[in-house]
């Protein structure tokens, strides 16, 4: 033990002076008894003639001389070398990816990670500094560098699990940029290691320690859930999967726009994963919910949502004297909502979102997206369409917008004639030709707008796989849904509106939540609260209609589901913070904390003693009452008699009256035999006559 | 006339004194002090009291020939009837500072207490002796016997002296100049002598006196009211000494004074004396209706 301020310890003269004060003669009051015979020789060590007496050791003094000792070694700050897990500056990389969730240590892994957290920052030296990462799949820096342990624990409660993965690459990175600067940093990891594989082994320039936290708990979870039109009819697929150590069945919900549709039992061999179907379920179903209805550790995992076709129809409008290759491709589209008419029957009227001139244009363009297919020589909104051209050679513009996503150009081997296109400023060439674009797109005043310069059947596209590939890419762009693909983002993915052309205002409502406006300004901000897992609600809003759109967000994440801690991380030299080589050896505790609470104590005792005596003085005489020891023999004992007693209750219960009941008992014991003995004799001389 | 002369010179007002006359004092045994008197005598006498029979010898009285027996039983038997005495009850009370003390002084009961048994005994026609002790036996008067002279017995108390220090042994020495027959002596003090008192009451036991000891303590002797720390002073000039009031002190002095008076008591019973610890606070009535007669000196 060491002592941080040992000038400190000066102080301890105050011991001396105690022990002076307890040497001194205390004044005293004269007062005449009627004899001190009794108190003479009650106290015969009271005696005293000269100004100081002999040292009586009393409780008090020994109390006082304690404290004094206590007080002079707590201004001294003592401080003691211990073995502490952390020390120096460290960094704790907290888990905080899905998995943490898991229950099967109470009341979860991640505030059980935190409860260790917190233990840590009480062990904390005063030049220890502590920061802290939540990792999950962008790792956040909870607290950077700091030795308060305040600040440190409320930044620890601030942190929050989340339905992400967690990349440990990412949080070792941020790890190494706070430790830049340091040489004796160190690194613990407190997690259940489920974290993002990296490519290789991580080699980090400090070392890492891992806390492992959980237990290779049983878990189940739904691992995939879309919908499927087979043969006309709509199905949905659902794959669950067991990660538990033996075969289980497991129950699954499905319900159609909230509606139950059936349970289905999967039962699954330890660690496979099986599919269900469920089908044929109503053709208007928008979205589907599977549940599993087990309990296990996580349950996260256990609900999926799905959204069936495009999570938003809109409605086209295809003018044409006959394109069954057009109006296939279209009708295979699954977001809109076909209305098929000719030039000669084509009014502007009606409201659509996307209406297809084919061979046609019309003299008032209708509002909303246009696609102009083989448009008439002429002067339109989109530029100039010139005289029929022949066609060499097809290449690949300007694609921004990824209409050509997935389209093999090359599979086009019959074009030969098209009409020469000027496009306008605002349109794109995506497909051109020597000559003239053949494929313009642009986006003027909120409406989109794109030519197709030829006429289909001049050409083999339509017979090309690539043709409905570009006609979906068309559509969506055209007709967009609120997020790209299938609808489905991992949880915490900041999630792009794709607005639709004419919107004035998006909105997004989380599962139970309000609806929080993203757009405008256009384009929309990214929407960041997508941790909750569940079907997300899109409005957007037109001049004229309020389109309705949707996105879901699941886990389905195997890593996650997996419960099973992880036994090492992938980091080159890790270690088990367990182990013996965790521990900094020789931390600088101080320990006048616990020195205060035992001088709290002393101080206590100190008083009670005290107030004791006080008490004491106050009880009087008249409360000696008489007890009967075990042996029967009589003594005498302080009891707590009021003293507001009258004066002849008290003599009854003074000592005196018990000697003079006991010497009264015994003359009488003897009275009553000396009577008997008279009254025999008396008797017998009575019988002699 | 007589009323406003006892008002005046005797310790005890009337109302006590009328309930005083039902009380009498009692002996142990039967005394024989050659007194004729009220008192049963251990020896035959010529009362109404049939105590026994005895075989007649020459000289005997021929009038306490029982006839009867002797036409039964053709024996003389002799009729033989108690003799009844008067006593000698002899009242000491120390008179010494140590019983100037205490609230109220013990002295005050001291006296009171002398005066109504010696109003008890001379309404029994007992005789009675007053006596003062101090470090000797100060002053002393033998009051007579009758009622008449209470008078007496209330002059002496009222003249007591009221200083010295205490020699209970010297003092009840001195006894034997004034006692001369058998008797009932009362001793009347807080017994705190430094020189010890049993030499002293032995002698009065070589006396044929029966012996009751009544010991007055003041309430602040039998509780001290002592806080903090003091400077006691003897009243005698027996020395002083310095206390500091702790509950271990206060407990020291309880259990030295709870010795003393089992040491008392003790003394009193192995001599086949009387004994009782009366606190000064306690009221006249009270002691000799209820204290005394438990101790049975009155009935």
């Amino acid at each position: 033990m060491s002592l941080l301020i040992p000038a400190a310890l000066a102080f301890s003269i105050i011991i001396p002076i105690i022990l002076l004060l307890y040497f001194m003669r205390p004044k005293r009051q004269e007062r005449v008894v009627s004899s001190t015979l009794l108190w003479r020789q009650a106290l015969q060590d009271l005696q005293a003639s000269r100004p100081w007496q002999r040292l009586r050791i009393t409780p008090l003094l020994l109390l006082q001389v304690l404290a004094a000792i206590v007080i002079v070694l707590v201004l001294a700050r003592p401080a003691i070398f211990i073995r502490s897990p952390i020390g120096g500056n460290a960094i704790i990389i907290l888990q905080a990816s899905a998995s943490m969730q898991a229950t099967d240590v109470p009341p979860s892994r991640f505030e059980e990670a935190r409860s260790l957290i917190a233990d840590l920052i009480d062990g904390l030296g005063p030049g220890d500094h502590l920061s802290i990462i939540a990792m999950a799949r962008t790792p956040q820096i909870v607290i950077a560098s700091s030795s308060d342990k305040n600040q440190l624990t409320a930044a620890l409660q601030s942190a929050k699990v989340t339905n992400q993965d967690a990349d440990l690459e990412q949080a070792l990175s941020l790890a190494t940029s706070l430790a830049a600067g340091h040489t004796d940093e160190q690194v613990l990891v407190i997690g259940d290691g489920h974290v993002l594989s990296p490519d290789q082994v991580l080699v980090v320039p400090f070392p890492v320690h891992y806390l492992q936290v959980g237990t290779d708990a049983p878990n189940v979870a739904v691992l995939a859930l879309a919908s499927q039109s087979i043969q006309g009819h709509l199905v949905a697929l659902a794959q669950i999967a067991n990660y538990s150590h033996q075969q289980r069945s497991i129950p699954v919900e499905l319900y159609a726009d909230g509606k139950l549709v059936s349970v289905q039992t999967a039962v699954l061999a330890a660690g496979a994963s099986g599919a269900l179907q469920w089908g044929p379920l109503p053709p208007t179903t928008r979205f589907l919910h599977a549940r599993i209805i087990s309990q296990d550790a996580m349950t996260v995992d256990h609900e999926a949502w799905a959204i069936v076709g495009g999570s938003m129809h809109g409605r086209v409008l295809l003018v044409t004297r006959g394109n069954s290759f057009l109006e296939t491709a279209l009708r295979i589209q699954p977001n809109i909502d076909l209305l098929e008419t000719t030039p000669d029957k084509y009014v502007n009227a009606g409201n659509f979102d996307l209406t297809v001139f084919d061979g046609f244009v019309p003299s008032n363009l209708p509002a909303g997206n246009i696609f102009f297919i083989d448009p008439p020589a002429g002067f339109y909104i989109f530029g100039k369409s010139g005289s029929e051209i022949n066609i060499s050679h097809i290449s690949m513009g300007s694609d921004s917008q990824g209409l050509l996503s997935q389209v093999d150009l090359s599979s086009i081997h019959v074009l030969h004639i098209s009409h020469q296109i000027t496009p306008a400023s605002w349109m794109q060439s995506v497909i051109v030709a020597p000559a003239t674009p053949l494929l313009i797109a642009g986006e003027k005043d909120n409406r989109r707008m794109a030519v197709l310069s030829f006429n289909l059947h001049d050409s083999d596209l339509p017979l090309q796989p690539a043709f409905p590939i570009l006609i979906y890419n068309l559509v969506n762009w055209f007709l967009p849904p609120p997020v790209p693909g299938n609808g489905q983002i991992a949880p915490d993915t900041p999630v792009t509106i794709q607005a639709w052309p004419g919107t004035d205002r998006i909105t997004i409502a989380a599962p139970g939540q309000q609806p929080v406006t993203v757009a405008p300004p256009f384009p929309a901000t990214a929407f960041n609260q997508t941790n909750e897992t569940g079907i997300y609600y899109v409005t957007q809003y037109t001049r004229d209609q309020q389109l309705n759109g949707a996105f879901a967000i699941n886990l389905f994440d195997p890593l996650q589901s997996r419960l099973a801690p992880a036994a090492l991380l992938p980091i080159a030299h890790s270690t088990p913070f367990d182990s013996g080589g965790t521990t900094v050896p020789r931390a600088l505790r101080e320990i006048w904390p616990w020195i205060a609470a035992f001088l709290l104590l002393v101080l206590c005792a100190e008083w009670w003693f005290f107030s004791r005596n006080y008490t004491m003085r106050g009880v009087p005489a008249g409360a000696i009452n008489r007890a009967h020891t075990d042996r029967g023999r009589d003594k005498l004992v302080l009891s707590p008699v009021l003293r507001n007693e009258g004066a002849a209750k008290y003599r009854a219960a003074t000592a005196i009256a018990t000697i003079q009941n006991q010497v009264l008992a015994q003359y009488r014991v003897i009275r009553k035999r000396v009577t008997r003995m008279t009254k025999r004799l008396k008797g017998k001389r009575n019988a002699k006559f | 006339m007589a009323n406003e002369s006892s008002t005046a010179r005797f310790p005890l007002d009337a109302d006590t004194l009328q309930r005083l006359d039902t009380l009498a004092l009692i002996t142990r045994k039967a005394m024989a002090t050659g007194q004729p008197g009220r008192r049963r005598s251990p020896l035959a006498g010529s009362s109404t009291e049939f105590a026994d029979y005895r075989r007649y010898t020459p000289g005997d009285d021929f009038r306490r020939i029982d006839w009867r027996a002797y036409a039964r039983l053709e024996r003389l038997f002799l009729r033989v009837f108690e003799a009844e005495e008067n006593l000698t009850v002899t009242l000491l009370i120390d008179c010494s500072d140590s019983m100037q003390h205490g609230n109220p002084s013990k002295s005050s009961l001291a006296i009171s207490i002398a005066a109504a048994l010696a109003y008890i005994a001379l309404k029994c026609e007992d005789g009675v002796i007053v006596g003062a002790l101090t470090d000797r036996l100060a002053a002393q008067r033998r009051a007579g016997s009758g009622k008449h002279a209470i008078w007496a017995v209330g002059e002496f108390l009222s003249r007591l002296p009221h200083s010295g220090t205490t020699d209970l042994n010297r003092a009840l020495y001195d006894l034997n100049r004034l006692v001369v027959s058998p008797g009932l002596t009362i001793v009347i003090s807080d017994f705190l002598a430094p020189g010890g008192y049993q030499t002293g009451i032995r002698a009065v036991r070589q006396l044929r006196q029966e012996v009751a000891l009544l010991q007055i303590l003041a309430p602040d002797e039998i509780e001290p009211d002592l806080h903090g720390d003091w400077h006691l002073r003897d009243s005698e000039g027996a020395g002083s000494v310095d206390i500091s009031s702790t509950p271990g002190v206060l407990q020291a002095y309880q259990q030295r004074l709870l010795a003393f008076m089992q040491e008392l008591a003790s003394f009193a019973h192995a001599h086949a004396m009387t004994y009782a610890m009366i606190p000064s606070n306690t009221a006249l009535t009270d002691v000799v209706q209820r204290l005394l007669r438990q101790v049975e000196i009155v009935k």
